[in-house]
């Protein structure tokens, strides 16, 4: 007589929540319905099916080396745009004088996929204004999310904007503080995918007397709900940004370095070849038509770091020299009104504005970290006022080297300045008064020294 | 011994010379305020201004007019009481301008903290100081410069 022993297949997948691309798990455990135990001793046989919504069916048999009764399986479910489900089915299997057969059904496995989203989210500030860039990627895995809808809420105010090919957005707009106080602003970058339909597949069996049932259904969406907050906090001299992704991470999360987009216009030159070099958080994005003239186009984004780099030493430097400017010749107006001998009035003048500049370079000192380049300005500023008053032709050396190295229109105003208003100060400065070295020694020249310690982590 | 009176020439070499003491005494000053300071990064400009701004200034003055009076009073071979009127003169001079600068920040300050930002109230303020101060000067020449001479 053969003996049949009938079993139920406990079926899963894990996990349930399925994302698109990743391995999911299956596990088909026997259990012998005879007994209620799971089985143990043999070696069965288990074919693991991947349905997929375009009706092709992939199976793999898998058999159970160590007679635990558990069997398992680990797939990729596919990114082809199908939904897939699974199920599991025991093979037949001779045991000698008896088999091992399917009496009931698989426990039945409803399942989600979907693709993850996530963002990476910055933001920066022109130096010179309030003005704030709000910018960042939406991704899926490592590819970006093209051509999708981000809402970015900036306090209670909604905004709509498109990512591009690499899922790039930015939003600028003007964030000022709030009666001069410390503001707070919180942007949060929402994403929900209203696109895409979702698609169902239903892996389905049948019972020992032959009916169909469903043993395994997938529900695939389009992409997860993805969102991230910023806060910024925006005073008149700077913006803190608080929760930021670092340089690192948007490095990490750029992916290529190299791509090229076709673009179609309906005016000239009706085709341009776009090669976008990205680097970092940066990219550039160049556009031409290989054959006809005057078709350029270049746009870049993520660089808002290296014109705020540029701007913010040549407008702390062009800001600290005007106000040196007019600090000496207040004093030398002082001193020359009275009497060109009595420097008394001048003198005092210039302590007094000496006191003022410690007022306003101490607090910055103070919270400078060790490599701001606040500091740095400011000791290039300091160094050309210091110079100035005591060596103008040093000082106009200095500044020509400088402009060697830093090239910005601000910068050349600076030069213009120093070149033109100098000379009008030589009458006090061929004299070489007390004004001079207080203005040098007593203020610029230590304020230049404590700034450039400060900006090299010295103290 | 003949007291002798010094070219206007030669004290401003005097007053030039005093600058040294005064820049010494800046960098004892600075050293120390960092020192003790560096702890105290919520301070604002205005405090900055208050607690090292000022002293700084009175400071720095004091030296240079004591350090003159000290250098004339060796060269022009007088006793240094001869200078006293001179320098209390000038040191007059010295507190009316720090005290109108504190006078002129505490209104402006007080008045106008809510709706502007620090520097540029401290900016104000100076700018507003410079202008009394200067009209201050030209119109009372005479006055001052009696003052800043010791002749008074």
């Amino acid at each position: 007589m053969r003996t049949v022993i009938p079993l139920a297949v406990l079926f899963d997948v894990s996990p349930k929540d399925i994302e698109i691309g990743h391995d999911v798990t299956l596990n088909a455990t026997l259990m012998r319905t005879d007994t209620n135990t799971t089985l143990t001793g043999y070696q069965p046989m288990v074919r693991f099916y991947d349905v997929s919504s375009s009706s092709a069916v992939t199976y793999y048999d898998v058999q159970d080396n160590n007679t635990d009764g558990k069997v398992y399986r680990t797939l990729t479910y596919s990114n082809d745009g199908c939904a897939h489900a699974y199920k599991a089915e025991v093979i037949p299997y001779d045991i000698g004088g008896g088999n091992l057969t399917q009496s009931i059904v698989s426990s039945p496995v409803q399942l989600t996929a979907s693709k993850t989203t996530r963002f990476i989210l910055n933001a920066s500030r022109e130096y010179s204004s309030t003005m704030h860039t709000v910018y960042g990627w939406l991704k899926s895995g490592e590819s970006g999310v093209n051509n999708t809808v981000v809402k970015l809420k900036i306090n209670e105010t909604e905004y709509s904007v498109m990512t591009n090919g690499s899922g790039y957005f930015s939003k600028t707009l003007d964030l000022k503080p709030v009666d001069g106080a410390p503001s707070v602003y919180e942007v949060m970058a929402t994403f929900e995918d209203n696109v895409t339909l979702a698609v169902n597949c239903t892996a389905w069996s049948k019972t020992p007397d032959g009916l169909d049932y469903a043993a395994c259904t997938t529900v695939q969406y389009g992409y997860k709900p993805a969102t991230k907050s910023l806060s910024l906090t925006v005073t008149y001299e700077s913006t803190t940004v608080i929760d930021p992704d670092s340089p690192e991470q948007l490095q990490q999360e750029t992916g290529e370095w190299l791509s090229i987009w076709h673009e179609f216009t309906l005016s000239y030159p009706w085709y341009r070849l776009h090669i976008v070099v990205r680097l970092g958080d940066a990219s550039i994005d160049v556009g031409y038509n290989p054959i006809l003239p005057f078709s350029v186009s270049i746009s870049w984004a993520g660089m808002e770091w290296l014109a705020e780099t540029v701007s913010e030493i040549t407008s702390e430097i062009w800001q600290d020299v005007t106000l040196d400017f007019i600090g000496v010749f207040a004093s030398y107006i002082i001193a020359k009104g009275l009497s060109i001998w009595n420097l008394v009035g001048g003198l005092i003048v210039e302590a007094i504005k000496g006191g003022i500049q410690y007022g306003l370079f101490l607090p910055e000192f103070f919270r400078a970290s060790s490599d701001s380049l606040k500091m740095l300005a400011t000791g290039i500023a300091n160094l050309i006022m210091g110079l100035v008053a005591l060596a103008t032709d040093v000082g106009f050396a200095f500044v020509k080297a400088l402009q060697g190295f830093i090239w910005s229109p601000t910068f050349s105003c600076i030069m213009m300045t120093v070149s033109e208003l100098a000379p009008m100060a030589r009458p006090l400065e061929v004299m070489h008064t007390a004004v001079d070295y207080v203005e040098s020694v007593a203020v610029d020249f230590p304020i230049a020294v404590l700034a450039f310690l400060r900006y090299l982590g010295c103290v | 011994m003949m007291a002798t009176e010094l070219s206007p020439q030669e004290e401003r070499h005097l007053l030039n010379l005093s600058v040294i003491p005064a820049a010494l005494v800046t960098y004892a000053f600075l050293a120390i305020f960092i020192y003790l300071e560096r702890n105290q990064p919520s301070f604002s400009s205005v405090h900055y201004l208050i607690y090292f701004g000022m002293p700084f200034s009175t400071a720095i003055t004091t030296t240079i007019f004591l350090s003159f009076e000290i250098l004339y009073s060796r060269k022009a071979k007088q006793p240094l009481k001869c200078g006293a009127r001179r320098f209390l003169g000038r040191m007059s001079l010295v507190f009316l301008a720090v005290t109108m600068l504190a006078a002129i920040l505490a209104v402006i300050y007080f008045v106008f903290r809510t709706w502007f930002d620090e520097n540029i109230l401290l900016l104000v303020t100076t700018a507003f100081w410079f202008g009394v101060w200067a009209s201050l000067m030209f119109r009372f020449k005479e006055a001052f410069n009696r003052l800043s001479a010791g002749k008074w």
